[in-house]
């Protein structure tokens, strides 16, 4: 690889050599790509960020939490071992409040991993193998008419590779001074190359954090996870059958340990014909939550069914659909907290459609609604409008304004918290959903072949934010939820990639957000405005990808987060780096290290103080057959 | 006071080596070479040699030239302007056309749309309907629009699918050592090879 870089002006092959090569060779070809953005300047007018699965493998993460951090749109703080705070566009609740980080909502593969009873995202079960993924399209804003409830403030959207186009038998080891993993997969083609099958198997273990006093916070956290997916075309029709399943364990210290399980299995089927799509989605997803020595267990069945149609006619672009979802749940009683009922079925059916109108050749408007009928919170609207104007064949101008919800939860509405006898919290029945109403403007362009920018613009104004309120007879306890905050924030998101030399690439991408909240009428202002969230004004990322050759590749990214307001914590510098070299076809290694510019720092201060992480190195091996 | 002058000291050091890192990051990359191949150039020897594996129905090549149509493809036009002088393909000789809408492809043997085309793919197919023209897309999905072949980028290497119903709504067949290549493909149900389209080659069945 030296000697090839040695050679001056060593000229390209031209176009003949390659068109004398056999097919085989011609795909074994590693290419420069440049003019293929990840976020076509064409897509659609929202704040869109992709991140690809090159971006994942030369991360060096072993789980897709670690990943999400390349996204410039996105926060992730990571609480204890095994708990994270992810939020795009602010609102990461405050765990001392309970108020948990539930306005993002999160899918893999169109499976939705927004849990229904808490509200929020268990970060630690939602894994998949992260060489199967082919990207996580990361919206900032609200998902009102395609995504529905929960998707307040975003939508991170994982999506694996077909296994057409991962099968490959491949076996994977990394072992670290805080975490260690093994993963494989393994997988063919189905007769005459008309679909694939995978199987995969992931084990991964991390150390528990230490506490402000030095001492171990003896949360290690231990998981099992083994899945597959085959993909089949018969004719134009597709069909994809996946599903997952998976067993963990987390520390916790001074508690009995909690023991995570769940299985989930997933269909889909899709008919083009001429030009309309036609889409059945079904899945079930079981998860269990429990702490096995006199702690409280949850257990949830969900059953999801979607039916979607796209088609085009004249200048329109349609899509409608319905779909349908039951959650069934059994809460048991722990130590403390109790919910009442605690067995309940819960039916979600939607409707929803969305045109996309070209007004012009370089305009276009696209309205849409979507309306989710739930047993409790009635029949909920989430409306949508964008317009999208394509400004030169370069640039795109985008606004919109939508309505987004977070849906009443069960925690919200028939918890009953005791500490001893003594009853301290309570849901309540008329709990509202939280509501946003947003406009937002962007921009999206490539300058130069080698350039493009996304930037975007947004207000949110929100209603009905979840506060805790003493009881309303006049009596202080027990305390109950009541959504008596409102307000709005305000902000911008810029990124670009610059790919410098056809060897290297900058991202830089910052993010600003403000918050103006305000009580409604009868707030008690118990808990201050921190109980709605302890999110950073300002956090910039750049990331500097290169090539060393075709066999060398070293990433780095430096971060900045400001200072969080309260619990209060200072401003910090993240500097991570992760260098890999192919040393056969087959067979990579590579060595990451994270938090390298700060050896002991904290992300998420609690009034005990926050958990301390470390600075951590992983080496890891793959070696693909 | 101590406490804050070690404090201070470590922030400025952290700084400095956080912009010495920086720099680091920023001037080690610039006396790099690159080698690599360029993706247009692949792609357009791929579109060379996908003609070599596709049979066109006898009336598709009875024209004096063998004509390929770019739609918003300008760089890979090039590429192919450049190579195919001396290379004739189904013996005849070839023309490389750009064109600005699908219905300027009615008479060409195979249509690529590039993927800077930002209109509606399934307009391309319908506009091309019945024609033998192989229509070769470069476009996430697009083998739903109805294209017969797609490209996209897997770990940094051109592959391509392949859906052979739209391939046979053509009129035409691709033989099997294209297939085999293919990183995916979409066959024939079984037993439907009686409802190849007439006019389109005899082949036995997949």
């Amino acid at each position: 690889m030296l000697a090839a870089d040695a050679i001056p002006g060593k000229s390209r092959p031209a176009v003949e050599r390659l068109a004398s090569m056999s097919l085989e060779d011609l795909s074994q070809l590693q290419v420069t790509s440049v003019s293929k953005t990840p976020e076509p300047v064409q897509g659609a007018p929202a704040s869109i960020y992709v991140i690809t699965h090159d971006d994942i493998v030369r991360s060096g993460a072993v789980h897709i939490v670690d990943v999400l951090r390349l996204a410039p749109n996105l926060q992730v703080r990571q609480i204890n071992n095994s708990r994270f705070e992810v939020t795009a566009r602010g609102f990461g609740g405050a765990l001392g409040a309970q108020n948990f980080s539930n306005k993002l909502l999160m899918l893999i593969d169109g499976r939705s991993v927004y849990t229904p009873l808490f509200s929020g995202i268990y970060h630690d079960v939602q894994d998949v193998l992260l060489d199967d993924i082919d990207r996580i399209e990361i919206i900032s804003g609200p998902g009102a008419t395609l995504w529905g409830p929960n998707a307040m403030n975003g939508v991170i959207n994982v999506i694996t590779r077909s296994a057409d186009l991962a099968h490959e038998p491949m076996l994977k080891a990394a072992a670290g001074n805080m975490e260690r993993t093994v993963a494989g997969r393994y997988g063919g083609r189905w007769h005459g190359r008309t679909g694939a099958w995978r199987v995969y198997g992931k084990f991964l273990e991390r150390d528990a954090l230490e506490l402000q006093n030095g001492q171990s916070a003896e949360n290690d956290w231990h998981k099992t996870q083994v899945g597959f997916r085959t993909d089949w075309s018969h004719g134009d029709d597709q069909l994809t059958v996946q599903g997952d399943s998976y067993r963990a364990r987390l520390d916790e210290s001074g508690q009995p340990n909690q023991m995570v399980m769940g299985h989930n299995v997933l269909g889909r089927w899709q008919r083009p014909s001429g030009r309309s799509l036609w889409q059945v989605q079904a899945y079930y997803d079981y998860t269990k939550r429990s702490q096995p020595v006199g702690g409280a267990a949850f257990h949830l069945h969900t059953v999801d069914l979607e039916l979607q149609q796209q088609f085009n006619l004249e200048r329109h672009r349609w899509v409608w659909g319905a779909g349908w979802r039951l959650h069934r749940y059994e809460v048991t009683d722990g130590a403390g907290l109790l919910i009442d009922p605690n067995e309940r079925d819960a039916n979600i059916g939607n409707v929803f459609a969305q045109d996309t109108y070209e007004l012009t050749s370089t305009l276009s408007l696209t309205a849409g609604l979507k309306v989710e009928k739930t047993d409790r919170d009635g029949w909920v609207p989430m409306p949508e409008l964008r317009l999208a104007w394509q400004a030169g064949p370069r640039h795109l101008l985008w606004a919109g304004a939508a309505r987004a919800i977070r849906a009443s939860t069960p925690f919200d509405r028939d918890v009953i918290e005791r500490i001893d006898d003594l009853v301290f919290l309570v849901g309540n029945k008329d709990s509202d959903p939280e509501k946003v109403d947003t406009i937002e403007l962007g921009w999206r362009a490539q300058p130069h072949p080698g350039v493009s920018v996304a930037a975007a613009v947004f207000l949110n104004y929100y209603d009905d934010l979840r506060t805790i309120e003493p009881a309303p007879d006049g009596a202080f306890l027990p305390l109950r939820w009541d959504n008596l905050m409102e307000g709005k924030s305000y902000g911008a998101e810029a990124w670009a990639k610059w790919q410098v030399t056809s060897t290297w690439r900058l991202s830089p991408g910052v993010r600003v957000l403000q918050k103006d909240l305000r009580w409604k009428d009868d707030a008690s202002e118990l808990l201050g405005f921190e109980q709605a969230a302890n999110d950073p004004e300002r956090q910039l990322l750049l990331t500097s990808s290169l090539d060393l050759g075709h066999a060398v590749t070293f990433d780095a990214t430096l971060r900045y987060v400001s200072q969080l307001p309260d619990p209060r914590l200072d401003e910090r510098y993240q500097f991570s780096a992760s260098i890999g070299w192919q040393v056969t076809p087959g067979l990579d290694v590579s060595l990451t290290g994270a938090n390298l510019s700060d050896p002991r720092h904290e992300e998420y201060p609690t009034a005990d103080g926050g958990q301390v992480i470390d600075r951590s190195f992983i080496a890891q091996v793959r070696w693909r057959l | 006071m101590r406490a804050w002058a070690s404090n201070t000291a470590r922030r400025r050091r952290r700084g400095i080596a956080c912009i010495a890192l920086l720099a680091a990051m920023v001037i080690a990359p610039c006396s790099l070479a690159d080698d690599r191949y360029d993706e247009n150039a692949v792609k357009a020897a791929f579109l060379y040699r996908f003609t070599g594996y596709v049979d066109w129905p006898r009336d598709a090549l009875a024209g004096p030239n063998f004509t390929l149509a770019i739609l918003d493809g300008d760089a890979v036009a090039g590429e192919l302007t450049r190579l195919l002088p001396g290379h004739p393909i189904k013996n005849l000789p070839t023309q490389v056309r750009t064109v600005r809408s699908a219905k300027e492809a009615a008479d060409a043997q195979l249509l690529y749309v590039g993927p800077a085309y930002a209109g509606d793919l399934a307009a391309v197919v319908v506009a091309l309907a019945n024609r033998p023209v192989l229509v070769i897309t470069d476009r996430a999905d697009a083998l739903n629009s109805g294209s017969a072949i797609n490209f996209m980028l897997v770990d940094r290497r051109v592959r391509f699918e392949i859906s052979m119903p739209s391939v046979v709504r053509s009129r035409l067949w691709v033989q099997p050592p294209l297939l085999a290549v293919a990183a995916r493909v979409r066959g024939i149900p079984r037993g439907d090879g009686a409802r190849v389209v007439p006019g389109a080659p005899t082949r036995p069945q997949m």
